[in-house]
């Protein structure tokens, strides 16, 4: 078998920037099985590319831009409708102060 | 041991466009019922399609231009991945290899500090931190999520706080001179982050502290206090434990305005962890060569230009022309005051009452001046009743600030004061003759120390209601009492 492509340090880094927790058990699932989503995506490192300008989208639309217009926006209630808490028109979220 | 401060400012500007950068919802956010100028794009929800404003981009443009950048042929959005409640879709659209426009550069005085880009990107949701219940919460607002911001990247030229903040001041001029934002620091139009560390050399060593990127600097004094702040911390950290920058140790540190000290926020994620990508919904953006020249014969005089001309143009001298163009108002009337083709001796009298009499008074009643109310014509006049010695300077200082109010000629109001100048010497001997009379200690005094008759001017002056040209008071009395 060739080299690991994940190891459990990055994994828990990656949780860590989705700000996810995940338990030990979840840790042993997920290590094998992003492992093998790695594994299926590394043919693409078997191209070769060299010379090759990066392809950014497959059309050659440019300048889709739009003039400075308002158009009406939501209303408060339909914005926080499908908001799980809310308060005096606010989302409400865990506190995110961090000192 | 010697230290040099290094450092480097991100600014971040608000737009005052009509609608947000990537929709079309009101980019008012001040004072309005939080989030009421949302929809599906900046509250992220599945399947909305980002367009960026035509304005916006010109306008980022405009203002590399107007700092010497050099325009990229070719721009695009990318995503910046972090996962934050103040943007919903986690990630911020940003440019990061292909900004619109880098290298230009800001002098300040005789010192020139580096632009490294300019670059479009969206602001994000405001957040309201409160204890509910002992259990801390944060509330969000999504009116300011989208609004269209530019960052201006410094390269780490800066090499005191007061440099700083020059840099921020000649920013700001610049930003308000074009008219693409208030940049105001106060009301979060205009933001500043600095990254500050030291270049220590001692003997034949030379040491760099670790880099700390200071975050919630909300005024002006409040950049400079921490950078100071900054410095002295990272002096003495230095010296208790000699740690030196790596690749690793950036940190971000937040201000905090009460206490006057950084504190250590937060491990600041690499820009590897932000895993930056083409934004795959936004085609590129390209602006012809014509584009760019049509933006770059919008930009107006700019205050370093304006600056010249005042010297070359006015004789004025560096003091007073530094404060005429400061702010783009206050030249604006100036110009209108002077009118056209305005002689060096029109525009520098014109810039005394300025200096003297209008801006003293707008600091006393912190009105603005309204550009409507400025009549040309009458600065005209009272400039050449002033050189008829009509007026005298302190009269003109009095009733320039009526005139403004109640738009009427200066020299009228002057004249219906009592307020025009004598310098008929036939009615200021006859005051000068009782002024004589009715003092002899005075006139005693005065023979006996000629360096006391001033006093004797100041009862003839007070005599004729200020109106007499106090030169001739002074040469009438002088002959009467010899």
């Amino acid at each position: 078998m060739s080299e690991p492509k994940i190891s459990m340090a990055d994994l828990e880094h990656i949780a860590k920037l989705a700000r996810i927790n995940l338990s030990e058990s979840e840790k042993t699932t997920f290590l094998p099985q992003l492992e093998s989503v790695l594994e299926y995506l590394d043919v693409l490192n078997q191209a070769n590319v060299d010379n090759i300008e990066p392809t950014y989208r497959v059309n050659d639309q440019k300048n889709v831009l739009r003039n400075d217009e308002v158009v009406e926006s939501f209303d408060q209630k339909t914005a926080l409708s499908t908001a799980p808490k809310t308060q005096d028109g606010y989302f409400v979220v865990p506190g995110t102060i961090r000192k | 041991m010697k230290i040099t401060p290094i450092i480097g400012l991100e600014v971040h500007v608000e737009l005052n466009t009509k609608s947000k950068m990537f929709c079309s919802c009101s980019a008012e956010h001040f004072h309005v019922d939080p989030n009421t100028h949302t929809c599906p794009t900046c509250l992220g929800l599945p399947g909305a399609l980002p367009v960026p404003n035509k304005t916006a981009c010109e306008w980022c443009i405009k203002l590399g231009l107007a700092l010497g950048c050099t325009p990229n042929e070719s721009s695009f959005f990318e995503r910046k991945n972090y996962f934050y409640p103040d943007l919903a879709k986690g990630y911020q659209l940003t440019q990061y290899e292909k900004p619109f426009v880098i290298n230009g550069k800001i002098k300040i005085g005789d010192q020139e500090v580096r632009i490294n880009r300019a670059h479009m990107e969206e602001d994000t949701g405001k957040s309201v931190h409160i204890k509910d219940n002992g259990q801390e919460l944060t509330l969000i607002d999504y009116n300011r999520c989208g609004v269209p911001l530019v960052e201006i990247v410094s390269e780490p030229d800066i090499t005191s706080a007061q440099m700083a903040k020059d840099y921020l001041l000649k920013m700001q001029q610049i930003i308000r001179y074009i008219g693409i934002s208030d940049a105001d620091i106060e009301k979060g139009s205009m933001r500043c982050e600095p990254t500050v560390n030291l270049k220590i050399e001692d003997n034949d060593q030379v040491f760099y502290t670790p880099l700390v990127e200071i975050k919630n600097v909300a005024s002006l004094t409040g950049v400079q206090t921490a950078i100071d702040f900054e410095i002295k911390r990272q002096t003495e950290a230095f010296k208790q434990t000699g740690e030196v920058k790596s690749k690793n140790n950036k940190n971000t540190f937040g201000w905090d305005a009460d206490k006057n000290q950084t504190f250590l926020q937060r491990e600041k994620e690499g820009s590897s962890d932000y895993r930056y990508f083409p934004e795959p919904d936004i085609p590129h953006i390209e602006f012809t060569k014509a584009e760019i020249e049509a933006i770059r014969k919008s930009i107006p005089e700019l205050p370093d230009q304006k600056f010249s001309r005042y010297q070359k143009d006015f004789g004025l001298n560096d003091y007073d022309a530094n404060l005429l163009v400061s702010d783009i108002n206050f030249s604006q009337i100036f110009e209108k005051a002077i009118g056209q083709n305005p002689t060096p001796e029109m525009a520098k009298f014109t810039a005394n009452l300025f200096l003297g009499a209008i801006k003293t008074y707008l600091n006393e009643s912190q009105e603005s001046l309204d550009i409507n109310k400025i009549n040309p014509e009458y600065f005209k006049n009272l400039f050449d009743s002033v050189t008829k010695s009509e007026i005298s300077a302190t009269v003109a200082k009095q009733v320039i600030i009526e005139s403004y109010h109640i738009g009427q000629d200066p020299v009228v109001i002057a004249k219906n004061s009592g307020l025009i100048q004598v310098s008929d010497s036939g009615e200021i001997e006859k005051l000068a003759k009782e002024v004589i009379a009715a003092n002899s200690k005075a006139v005693s005094d005065y023979l006996k120390n000629p360096a006391s008759i001033g006093f004797l001017i100041g009862k003839l002056m007070q005599a004729s209601k200020g109106s007499a040209n106090p030169k001739l008071a002074k040469e009438i009395l002088e002959k009467l009492l010899n």
